[in-house]
């Protein structure tokens, strides 16, 4: 029964509007970097056409010119501000819709409450991630279209962004395809925890535009401790906040594993607790 | 009369009885003067600024936004947390009423007034009504924490603060020493036209949409500095009286009000053919 719920959760988050439309509002986003970058790289290509000099080949490529390696397009800003937005957008809603609309009642009386709750956290959990992936996907694989995969080297550090004490930096400059998959991983699984937010928020509020907003203010908050954490300007300080580590580049502090994996087990317990557990005991008649 | 009518049952509905819209500005007025006060402590100690803080310089700290970004690899984005929460949490405090006010009760009013001119207008009214309470709150949260911890109550600026906060050039800025009263009314009425495009936007997407946009919008403000993004208005640090090649105030009240009418307008006509059955 658990099997067929989820699949049942699955095909109603995959076939709605609501998914595709945060997908294509991700990749419209994600547009504004490539577009501003092509117009960079043509200038360069021009400049080196012009000029006898140093090409520096290596500062400019496919891993530091695609969404993910660039901390200052707008097109960038923007997806690393929106995305707890766009992950809430897909399904994060539909509990909220359920409960209102008596959907749940039915569901539970045929599949049982663990069931349904395990597989809406499951669906939630998947439209979520996709929804955070997808567009950087969209946008890696179109500026290889345009931008070669040269290797990047650390000798140009201050143009990708990576420098040596920044997250998986020897894995950057060695092997970037693999660099790119580990944090499009690790933005799968935190977009997916970032929709259940939304899920959470939904055993407490009753209108939908309120638990799929909420991700953003949390995320908001958690960067707001960063004023009251980084104090000092001499101490090297971990990057706390999702919306900076989340990128495959460092934009203020380096990242950390341990400060990454706290945050994805403190969200994953907190949510599954909320919207799982919790929930399960409360009446839903 | 209808009209008074309906902005006040709006107004107790929507304001009064919006917990969102109380609660949201008093926490968040708490948590920036905590991190103002420590701040400014932190600063005095190491002695970053001459003397202590003032309220006007929390006012700025509040509405300041951010200096000019320039683009480069050496200089990341980093949003203006503090500006944007503020400006971010008033569309999310008024997203949800006129649409729940389209259900129930609300619809039956709706249907019953034979106007929906009024109605719309009445909501208009509202989230106007709406935004400045929230900032008169925000502002009131600082000012009695501000009597609490017995500081100094006045619109005096600190120069160095501003300074060390923005990590500004000293020759980019002119010298003041005072908010002028004028400069307050600016950042409100930018958030209230962000607020009325956010509800004219709802009527023809979702309102999570219209949200969206409307965080947009603030968002590539701060990252731009143009005359034509809205939100620049809502930046103090970016009004010409502080800036040298700043936005200017007699074009931030123009772009506002031309907005805030535009949208008014564009939702006038938009809502007299709503289907609100379907919501």
């Amino acid at each position: 029964m658990l099997r067929q719920m989820i699949r049942m959760e699955c095909r109603k988050a995959f076939r709605n509007k609501m998914f595709y439309i945060a997908v294509a509002e991700g990749c419209i986003i994600t547009l504004f970097a490539l577009v501003y970058y092509i117009g960079i790289y043509q200038n360069e290509l021009t400049m080196m056409q012009a000029d006898d000099v140093n090409p520096m080949h290596e500062a400019s490529g496919l891993f530091n010119f695609w969404i993910g390696g660039e901390p200052f397009s707008f097109g960038s800003a923007a997806y690393f501000f929106m995305f707890p937005l766009l992950t809430a957008f897909p399904y994060g809603w539909s509990y909220c819709g359920e409960k209102r609309s008596g959907y749940i009642r039915i569901a539970v009386v045929q599949a049982g409450k663990k069931a349904y709750f395990l597989a809406k956290y499951t669906a939630v959990f998947l439209s979520g991630a996709l929804a955070m992936v997808i567009p950087l996907v969209f946008d890696f694989l179109l500026s290889a279209l345009f931008f070669p995969a040269v290797m990047p080297s650390p000798v140009y550090c201050t143009s990708t962004g990576v420098f040596y004490d920044s997250l998986m930096s020897m894995l950057y400059y060695t092997v970037p395809l693999l660099y790119v998959l580990i944090y499009l991983l690790i933005d799968f699984i935190f977009g997916g925890l970032i929709a259940c937010i939304s899920y959470a928020a939904a055993c407490f509020v009753r209108y939908r535009v309120v638990a799929v907003i909420l991700p953003l203010f949390f995320m908001l908050a958690v960067h707001y401790l960063r004023q009251f954490v980084y104090i000092s300007a001499e101490v090297r300080y971990r990057e706390i906040s999702p919306m900076f580590f989340l990128r495959p580049v460092q934009a203020a502090y380096p990242a950390s594993f341990a400060v990454i994996f706290a945050e994805m087990a403190a969200l994953f317990f907190v949510t599954f607790f909320l919207s799982v557990i919790w929930e399960r005991k409360h009446e839903i008649y | 009369m209808r009209f008074i009518r309906y902005f006040l049952f709006d107004l107790k509905q929507g304001a009064l009885h919006n917990k969102a819209l109380l609660l949201t500005p008093a926490a968040i007025g708490a948590l920036v003067f905590l991190d103002f006060l420590l701040k400014a402590h932190r600063y005095l100690a190491i002695g970053a600024i001459e003397e202590s803080v003032s309220y006007g310089d929390y006012w700025f700290y509040l509405y300041g936004g951010m200096k000019e970004y320039t683009p480069g690899p050496d200089n990341a984005f980093s949003f203006p947390v503090v500006w944007m929460i503020v400006f971010v949490a008033v569309p999310f405090a008024l997203v949800n009423y006129p649409f729940r006010d389209m259900g129930g009760i609300g619809q039956q009013i709706l249907v019953r007034s034979r106007s929906r001119n009024i109605w719309w207008l009445s909501k208009c009214c509202w989230n106007f009504v709406g935004t400045v309470l929230y900032h008169l709150l925000l502002q009131a949260v600082g000012a009695a924490l501000f009597l609490l911890f017995r500081m100094d109550l006045t619109y005096r600026i600190h120069m160095d603060f501003i300074r060390v906060v923005y990590d500004a050039l000293h020759e980019e800025l002119w010298e003041r020493s005072a908010l002028p009263l004028a400069m307050l009314v600016l950042p409100v009425l930018v958030s209230a036209t962000v607020n009325m495009l956010q509800m004219t936007l709802s009527l023809f997407v979702r309102p999570m949409f219209g949200f969206f946009a409307a965080t947009l919008l603030l968002l590539a403000s701060a990252y731009l500095m143009s005359p034509v993004l809205a939100g620049n208005y809502a930046m103090a640090y970016r009004y010409d009286w502080m800036l040298k090649g700043g936005v200017t105030g007699r074009a931030g009240l123009t772009v506002a009000a031309a907005l805030l009418v535009a949208a008014l307008l564009l939702g006038l006509v938009r809502f007299h053919f709503y289907d609100i059955l379907e919501e």
